[in-house]
């Protein structure tokens, strides 16, 4: 017994080691990259810093320097969008999904889950398909390479998500925990505010981040709809690997800042995703 | 707390139906408990009178108000759910000050804590009160949910407990039945308490409302229920272990397994059923060719009872005894002198008939 234990142990332990560095590695590559010269990455590789090759700071002195009006733009905007787009979806998923879990509805033949199916079939389409008419939509409109635009377009292309995720949330709160309030003497909002909200807060956070993350990391709604004023950092880094030579050092520096907020955001979001949380209230 | 009328109260789900034309009345004050099975549409009736569902047809009265489309916090009740409902995000204290801090019912704070002080005593949860629900137990947490109803017992116009003790270890529930009796008197509540357990009934209820089905089978006081049950259907949910129905066949014929005795005294009497409660029956373990042969199919003593169950042919007889008399074995053969005059005859609908 206890040596087969042991034998797990040991097997977990070296599959959890192996997927670490499987998972990680690319990370420690960019930082180092982020620090070589243009001989220490065409005669690499190169892996350990001041034994393989001599740490330099000068793709940070270009990013903080000729091209700091480039980069705090196009990082500017990535946060707005992301932030303010996931806000926006989050917002009005809460509406919907809160409908689709605590009210019947008809509209013909749709019933609630048509509806939900409905919504969601929106993702089925890939955007590529939709981008297109977004370009001669927005450009009719006037939205291209504007900063609403694109928090229209992320909120528009998150919406079936978060509705999806928060519908689903709700309905697993019980609607007796609702109805208690209600016997308690608590009028709807009351309800809402006081019982609904805060037991719904895993929910909305997890759409909150997997929305976030979809318009951060979104690069083809960018590339079509943006030129340079709404620009955001996958475009940023991609134009820099485009140039005859790719300076991949510069592009590992930007990389680097571009995985910190999304970093920050789950770091700091994940305290409100109590997995326990409706534990308790019910038999 | 006020005179509640419930009148040809229809509720269906779909195509079943939950609650079928049901009417009754509860006055001021008064305790009614509601017997019934698991799914005879108890707990959707005391939805229906706390507004969380809407009755098809029927009207549902409060003194004077029709209450039909009221919504729950405009009706001023208390309600213990049976599926708890507590608020898991709040600590246990919280939950009991709900219903004391809600924008309808503020009380005064000195009340307030009083009030908490005097219902978790009560409930035996003083010790858990900064405690979240998801750090107590099943029974816990169904006090607390009784508590956060107990709490606005007084100002309300009426209590409704789905089976609020029912999770409960047997000793608790035991003592905790009076407990809640004289609670509930003290305050002068309107109750409308729902329960599976007969005992429980008989114990606290000032009437008993028997639901068959989704109708109202009996309504009547806890020794009427008892002493004359209106039908089969109510005879067999009073009592434990359960009433003995003999069928009668022709004039004083009784079908007793595979025996069939005459007995005089029922001849003139026109019955085709006889509901002979357990302790009606004595149990001899000496041959006896006037009484009825069986054996004993097991036993089980306890304290100062013990329940016997005989078989006679097929049919299996619940006796209950003191145990002081005799013990037996299984599968020991015994005769049973079955207190004939005492049982509760039925005619040909299954309803209880006076022997007179």
């Amino acid at each position: 017994m206890d040596k087969k234990n042991t034998l797990s142990k040991t097997l977990r332990t070296v599959g959890l080691i192996f997927w670490g560095i499987f998972a990680l590695f690319p990370v420690y590559w960019i930082i180092i990259t982020a620090f070589k010269q243009s001989k220490d990455i065409y005669q690499g590789p190169f892996l350990l810093p001041f034994v393989d090759f001599q740490p330099t700071i000068a793709a940070w002195t270009k990013l903080m320097g000729p091209s700091k009006d480039q980069f705090i733009n196009a990082l500017t905007n990535s946060i707005l969008f992301a932030s303010v787009s996931a806000l926006i979806a989050v917002l009005l998923g809460s509406f919907a999904g809160y409908g689709l879990a605590r009210y019947s509805y008809k509209y013909g033949n749709m019933k609630n889950n048509d509806l939900s199916f409905l919504i969601i079939s929106q993702r089925i389409m890939p955007p590529i398909v939709a981008v297109i008419a977004l370009f001669a939509i927005f450009s009719f409109i006037k939205l291209l390479d504007t900063k609403v635009g694109m928090i229209l377009v992320y909120t528009w292309f998150n919406l079936p998500l978060t509705v999806y995720i928060i519908t689903d949330f709700i309905s697993r709160i019980p609607r007796d925990i609702e109805y208690a309030a209600a016997i308690d003497g608590y009028g709807k909002i009351h309800q809402i505010f006081r019982i609904t909200l805060p037991l719904a807060m895993p929910g909305l956070t997890a759409a909150y981040l997997l929305a976030f993350f979809f318009s951060w990391n979104d690069f083809l709604l960018a590339l079509m709809l943006t030129f340079r004023k709404a620009s955001t950092l996958p475009i940023m880094i991609m134009n820099l690997s485009t140039t005859d030579n790719p300076q991949w050092w510069f592009i590992s520096a930007v990389g680097i800042i571009s995985i910190i907020p999304p970093m920050i955001a789950a770091i700091v979001l994940d305290h409100f995703i109590d997995r326990q949380l409706l534990s308790g209230g019910t038999r | 707390m006020s005179r509640i009328q419930i009148d040809r109260v229809t509720k269906k789900y779909g195509k079943v139906i939950a609650i079928n034309n049901l009417s009754f009345s509860c006055e001021d004050s008064e305790l009614i408990i509601v017997l019934g099975k698991p799914g005879a549409g108890k707990s959707t009736l005391l939805r229906m009178l706390a507004g969380i569902e809407e009755p098809n047809e029927g009207q549902i009265y409060f003194g004077n108000n029709l209450m039909n489309g009221v919504a729950p916090e405009k009706r001023n009740v208390a309600m213990a759910f049976e599926t708890y409902a507590l608020y898991p995000h709040f600590l246990v204290k919280q939950n009991m000050l709900s219903p004391l801090m809600s924008p309808n019912n503020t009380i005064d704070k000195n009340l307030r804590e009083k009030r908490i002080h005097e219902v978790s005593q009560l409930l035996e949860i003083e010790p858990l009160l900064e405690r979240k629900p998801s750090q107590l137990s099943g029974g816990q947490r169904q006090r607390v949910s009784l508590a956060r109803a107990l709490v606005k017992a007084e100002d309300t116009n009426c209590v409704f407990l789905d089976e609020p003790i029912s999770h409960l270890d047997a000793r608790l529930r035991n003592s905790l039945r009076g407990e809640l009796k004289k609670y509930l008197k003290d305050k002068k509540a309107t109750v409308i308490y729902t329960t599976a357990d007969y005992a429980e009934a008989l114990g606290i209820a000032d009437r008993i409302l028997i639901i068959i089905d989704g109708t109202v089978r009996m309504f009547a006081s806890p020794d009427k229920v008892f002493d004359e049950p209106k039908d089969l259907g109510v005879a067999n949910m009073i009592g434990d272990p359960k009433i003995n129905i003999f069928e009668v066949n022709g004039k004083g014929t009784i079908q007793v397994g595979d025996l069939t005795p005459t007995l005089k005294y029922f001849e003139k009497v026109q019955a085709k059923y006889i509901g002979i409660r357990p302790l009606d029956i004595n149990i001899m373990s000496s041959k006896n060719l006037d009484l009825i042969p069986g054996t004993v199919y097991v036993t089980e003593p306890i304290g100062y009872d013990q329940i016997v169950r005989v078989m006679v042919g097929s049919k299996m007889i619940n006796i209950k005894m003191p145990l002081e008399n005799n013990t037996f074995a299984i599968n020991q053969p015994v005769w049973l002198d079955i207190n004939w005059k005492n049982g509760l005859i039925f005619d040909n609908d299954g309803m209880l008939k006076g022997l007179d």
